[in-house]
């Protein structure tokens, strides 16, 4: 099991809850996380990166706790995530902006630096890591984060929304990245883009809200789209 | 949205007790010591509203140009004009500034209670046009500047502008802040109104460009023209009115003089003081009386307040509070020249002011105590041996040593005790 | 690391700091009115301690830039970076205090760290509006304040660089840049 979530509680502010008490194994390989809005998706993959700290139960990568004294870095250098909102840093172009990725995340400078490149060229950015990232388009700037998320090789890749804002060509292009980052690691994608879920993933986790209402293979969701479980959530119209 | 919802999510909510408290801490030292006009106390409102709400409204500006930035309203194809956009924006905070104001001008009410008048309007227009300008300063720095830099910025940027310049020798400078030092006018004088404008025209000029910066397109040039130009022209224009003024922004007061007759002299006091005509004048004429005969002048036909040529009219001062003796003391030293004239080093004729202070006072009525008081033992002395003289021989002492003050080549005589 | 030094307006907060110390050095003794009830005149503020807080504002600023998601996950030891950072102007500030002897020089470094400190611990609560702590805490000293009389809380108005008036800058530094590593070295609240 790549990601396992035991027991896990969390609220953004204090009284608040997102998970009273999230119990999760996500399977291995290409995963998209579905659910309604404010089901708790991004908080997920915020828990997953370790960005977020579970109020109690522990998150763990095949048994490895990043809050457990000494882990953080090792689990931080093994995940990779891409948060819904990518902000351009100011006077950086976006090969600059991926070799700082790939530098906070433990890589040398130089390996950030030359590894940058490559993971632009992998979203189809290379003829523009030159350009400051705060002159490129919205959809431009996913892609950027995307790289981000690239660039260190991580084991464990966490996309938040990367299809948000792409355009149907962009998308096509996206489920080709989500299939070679598939070869090579475990991929969890939260999204609303339910389109060919069984030809882009493996499996497919549903969230309601505060608890997992399906975790398993995308073929096993059509059962619950005919109770009617998948009501509500854009894109499903009861087809898988 | 409901307005109420707009108003809530603003800034003047933090900004409203910040700046209150602030007005209410700049009034307190002042209030007490207020002259008896309503001028006083405008400027004092004013003075203490620009102080307290520039550099709140300045930082609370900032914060909500800032998340107009943030909000994206740059880039937003908004049906409503950016100058309504700013509108919405700006008013809580201008209605906080405003509701401080009107506080401030409550507690001025009640310390002005029973004297006669209201509020200048001109002075507090100009006040809250300086306010607003600050805040529309504030907004456009909070379009480039993290209000994290931004809010402090225009908080001690503004504060700087406005209490800095007090402290300066260059005097005019101060004239074009708004602050106004607090204070103007004593009941005999009223504001420099070149002052106000001065000030009128500085803000007008600093809104401008602050909107201009604000609401200006990429690559407007006309926009950047503007930025530029305005506060030039506010130098060119409000340098001229200011440049040659003191430290004070005052002016003799000519007008607003309540007049009645007694005995044959007209009196005229400050229509604020109208009440105190007919005291007044039971003091005053009588003792110009005594003077008139005491130094050898004709008797004055008017004993006023105002404005006096000191051979037909008289001057005298009756505030609130004054003894007879304090009116008869004013009486008295108005035959004095008020300012020495200008003279070398070694000029003495400064010695004979207080002898013949204490001369006058005492020809004119005053009691010996109040004049010691206030000339000291010494010229009390002076004066007493005088006063022992014959009428003729004291007028001559007492004509002799007034040229002695008015010029340089003559010297006091027996001003000094044997 | 360049990179995390353009990121965090290194530049920008080395310019603000010298800044500040030519104008305390050229006009830091200039005094500016303040207008205070408890007081029969007004009463002046050297204009080198209220300087510091635009530099304050401006290294605060730099610090909690960057990529906020980016070094949320970072393997680098961002946090003890920013904390450098803090650390590091501030103790500039107090060597050219004390190799730049001027008037009140080191009563502004002193307000330096103080003001950081302030606007550290505010940055706990919200980090967007953090140096609005330390600009009302100096508008409140200036009002209230009796400079020279001993109390430990009006020490942004304060002119003599006395020991005693550094306890609550010091404090507020110190708390302010070790709050946001306390989270990892207590235990985890909200526990069920």
């Amino acid at each position: 099991m790549p990601i396992s979530f035991q027991g896990c509680a969390f609220g953004h502010r204090r009284g608040s809850r997102v998970f009273t008490r999230l119990d999760l194994d996500v399977p291995a390989g290409r995963t998209a996380l579905i659910g309604p809005n404010g089901c708790g998706k991004s908080t997920l993959l915020g828990l997953a990166a370790s960005a977020l700290r579970p109020g109690a139960g522990r998150v763990s990568y095949e048994g490895l706790d990043p809050f457990r004294r000494g882990n953080l870095a090792r689990y931080r250098a093994l995940v990779g995530w891409m948060p819904q909102g990518i902000r351009p840093l100011p006077g950086l172009t976006a090969r600059e902006q991926v070799g700082y990725a790939g530098w906070l995340k433990g890589m040398s400078r130089a390996d950030a630096w030359r590894r940058s490149l490559e993971a632009l060229e992998a979203v189809e950015l290379g003829p523009l890591a030159d350009t400051r990232c705060s002159e490129l388009s919205g959809g431009q700037l996913r892609r950027v984060g995307l790289a981000q998320t690239l660039v260190h090789d991580a084991e464990v890749v966490l996309l938040d929304e990367p299809t948000a804002g792409l355009d149907p060509e962009q998308r096509e292009k996206f489920r080709g990245i989500v299939a070679r980052i598939g070869e090579r690691g475990h991929l969890i994608v939260a999204t609303h883009d339910t389109a060919d879920l069984a030809r882009t993933y493996d499996s497919v986790v549903l969230l309601g809200r505060d608890r997992v209402r399906y975790a398993g293979p995308v073929a096993g969701l059509g059962a619950l789209a005919g109770l009617g479980a998948l009501a509500g959530i854009p894109g499903f119209a009861g087809e898988v | 949205m409901p307005i109420r919802r707009w108003a809530r999510s603003s800034a003047a909510v933090l900004a409203l007790p910040v700046l209150t408290a602030y007005l209410f801490f700049v009034m307190s030292r002042s209030v007490d010591v207020l002259e008896d006009n309503w001028l006083s106390a405008t400027v004092l409102v004013s003075s203490a509203a620009v102080l307290a709400a520039g550099p709140v409204c300045g930082a609370a500006g900032a914060w909500e140009g800032a998340r107009l930035a943030r909000g994206g309203v740059d880039g937003a194809a908004a049906v409503r004009s950016r100058a309504a956009i700013l509108a919405w924006s700006l008013l809580p905070i201008l209605v906080a500034a405003l509701v401080a104001m009107l506080g401030g001008l409550a507690l001025a009410g009640v310390a002005m209670a029973g004297v006669p008048g209201l509020p200048d309007p001109l002075v507090l227009a100009v006040a809250l046009l300086v306010i607003v300008a600050w805040t529309l300063a504030g907004f456009a720095a909070g379009r480039h500047l993290h209000p994290l830099v931004g809010v402090p910025l225009l908080l001690v940027g503004t504060w700087l502008w406005l209490a800095y310049p007090a402290a300066l020798e260059t005097f005019w400078v101060r004239h074009l802040t708004g602050d106004n030092l607090g204070f103007c006018c004593e009941t005999d004088a009223v504001y420099d109104q070149r002052a106000l404008y001065a000030q009128a025209v500085v803000a007008v000029c600093l809104a401008g460009a602050a909107y201009l910066f604000w609401s200006r397109r990429r690559g407007a040039r006309l926009a950047w023209a503007g930025i530029a130009g305005l506060p030039l022209l506010a130098m060119a224009v409000a340098f001229p009115l200011v440049r040659d003024m003191g430290p004070e922004a005052q002016v003799p007061r000519t007008s607003g003089l309540a007049c009645g007759r007694s005995d044959g002299v007209e009196v005229c006091v400050w229509r604020e003081r109208e009440k105190q005509l007919g005291t007044t004048a039971l003091i005053a004429v009588p003792a110009a009386r005594r003077l008139a005969t005491g130094t050898g002048q004709p008797a004055p036909r008017r004993v006023t307040e105002g404005p006096a040529d000191g051979a037909d009219s008289w001057r005298f001062a009756a505030p609130p509070g004054a003894r007879p003796d304090d009116v008869l003391f004013g009486l008295a030293t108005g035959l004095l020249p008020a300012e020495p004239p200008v003279c070398g080093p070694g000029w003495s004729g400064a010695d004979a002011y207080g002898p013949l202070s204490a001369w006058l006072a005492l020809t004119a009525g005053a009691g010996q105590d109040a004049v010691e008081r206030r000339t000291g033992p010494e010229s009390l002395g002076a004066a007493r041996r005088v006063l022992g003289r014959p009428p003729a021989a004291q007028v001559r002492w007492f004509r002799h040593n007034l040229d002695a003050l008015r010029r340089c080549d003559v010297s006091p005589s027996e001003v000094t005790l044997p | 690391m360049r990179t995390w030094l353009r990121v965090h307006r290194a530049a920008q907060v080395c310019v603000a700091l010298a800044l500040t110390a030519g104008l305390v050095a050229a006009a830091g003794d200039v005094l500016v009115p303040v207008p205070r009830p408890t007081l029969d005149d007004l009463a002046g503020v050297p204009v080198a301690l209220v300087a510091p807080l635009v530099a304050s504002s401006v290294l605060v600023r730099g610090a909690l830039a960057g990529g906020g998601s980016l070094e949320a996950v970072a393997v680098r030891p961002v946090l003890a970076y920013r904390t450098g950072l803090v650390a590091l102007t501030c103790a500039l500030s107090l060597v050219m205090a004390v190799v730049e002897t001027v008037p009140y020089g080191a009563a502004a470094a002193r307000n330096l760290v103080g003001f950081t400190g302030l606007a550290a611990l505010a940055a706990l609560w919200r980090r967007d509006a953090a140096t609005a702590a330390p600009a009302a805490y100096l508008v409140a000293a200036m009002l209230l304040g009796r400079p020279g009389a001993g109390s430990w809380w009006d020490w942004p108005v304060e002119p003599s660089p006395h020991p005693a008036t550094w306890v609550v800058p010091a404090a507020c530094l110190g708390l302010g840049l070790a709050a946001p590593a306390l989270p990892r070295l207590m235990p985890r609240r909200h526990r069920r």
